[in-house]
């Protein structure tokens, strides 16, 4: 049965970012990987707010893995990440390659941090 | 004595992209590019040659790079065929109808070879580089 949660939150974080990613690309152009940046950002803050949430929370571990291990596993993506920055490395982009991994680096520990600062935050949990 | 396809030729290039799928005729529904080949081989062109971009811009003015993998999902297409005028104008029509988006170039050109690999070696002279005198010899000597 969790096989069925975490293909359910496995899909559906792969369509959100899909869909979000692509609409950044439209938005923003393709001289810098925003689409990527901007999901493993928002996942990160995502994350960040569930995790303590989930532990308070009154759901079944199954709820918990489709929200975290699926959705939000899915919603990321290192791999992706990790290409780009190889592919801006070949171009010779340097600068672009080193804001784009310290960039993601920092700012998704920022934004998990945030996620969690939030959850503790509105739910009052310890901290 | 010139072979039956040097001279002058059109070249006709025709830039897709690599999820276009054909509209119309008997490849409706195949991958375009895959349509085109079939279609011009069965036209008995002389040559057609596909090629894979690896970045660019079309009509609909959307990016499309290998570099970011959520843009590298539709890569331009470049479809290459050397052909009479004649012959090209004729197929035309169809391509127009096959073809949903896309961009089509013709550009005069001069052929100066035009020869399948294995050539016997008595058979050789008329298969070569148009233009080379009698006494020039393949390689230097």
């Amino acid at each position: 049965m969790l096989y069925i949660y975490l293909a359910v939150g496995g899909v559906t974080g792969t369509f959100a970012r899909y869909g979000l990613s692509g609409w950044i690309y439209s938005v923003a152009g393709a001289s810098f990987p925003w689409g990527t940046f901007a999901v493993n950002l928002i996942g990160s803050f995502i994350l960040g707010f569930l995790a303590p949430t989930m532990q308070v929370a009154p759901v079944s571990p199954e709820v918990r893995s489709l929200l975290t291990v699926g959705f939000c596993g899915a919603f990321t993506t290192f791999s992706t990440f990790s290409y780009e920055t190889v592919m801006l490395l070949q171009e010779g982009a340097w600068g672009r390659a080193a804001l784009y991994a310290l960039g993601s680096l920092l700012l998704g520990l920022l934004a998990l941090w945030g996620g969690i600062a939030l959850a503790t935050g509105t739910l009052r949990l310890g901290g | 004595m010139p072979h039956r396809f040097t001279g002058e030729r059109t070249l006709m290039r025709i830039f897709i992209g690599e999820r276009d799928k054909c509209e119309h005729g008997p490849y409706q529904g195949l991958a375009l590019h895959e349509a085109l080949l079939r279609l011009f081989r069965e036209r008995g062109f002389a040559g057609v040659t596909v090629l894979r971009g690896t970045k660019g811009f079309g009509a609909s003015a959307k990016v499309h790079t290998a570099d970011l993998l959520r843009l590298s999902m539709d890569l331009p297409e470049v479809i290459e065929v050397v052909e009479t005028e004649e012959k090209i104008q004729q197929v035309l029509p169809e391509l127009d109808r096959m073809i949903d988006g896309g961009l089509i170039t013709l550009e005069k050109v001069r052929v100066i070879l035009y020869r399948p690999a294995n050539v016997p070696e008595n058979e050789r002279w008329r298969h070569r580089i148009e233009g080379l005198e009698p006494t020039d010899r393949e390689g230097p000597q």
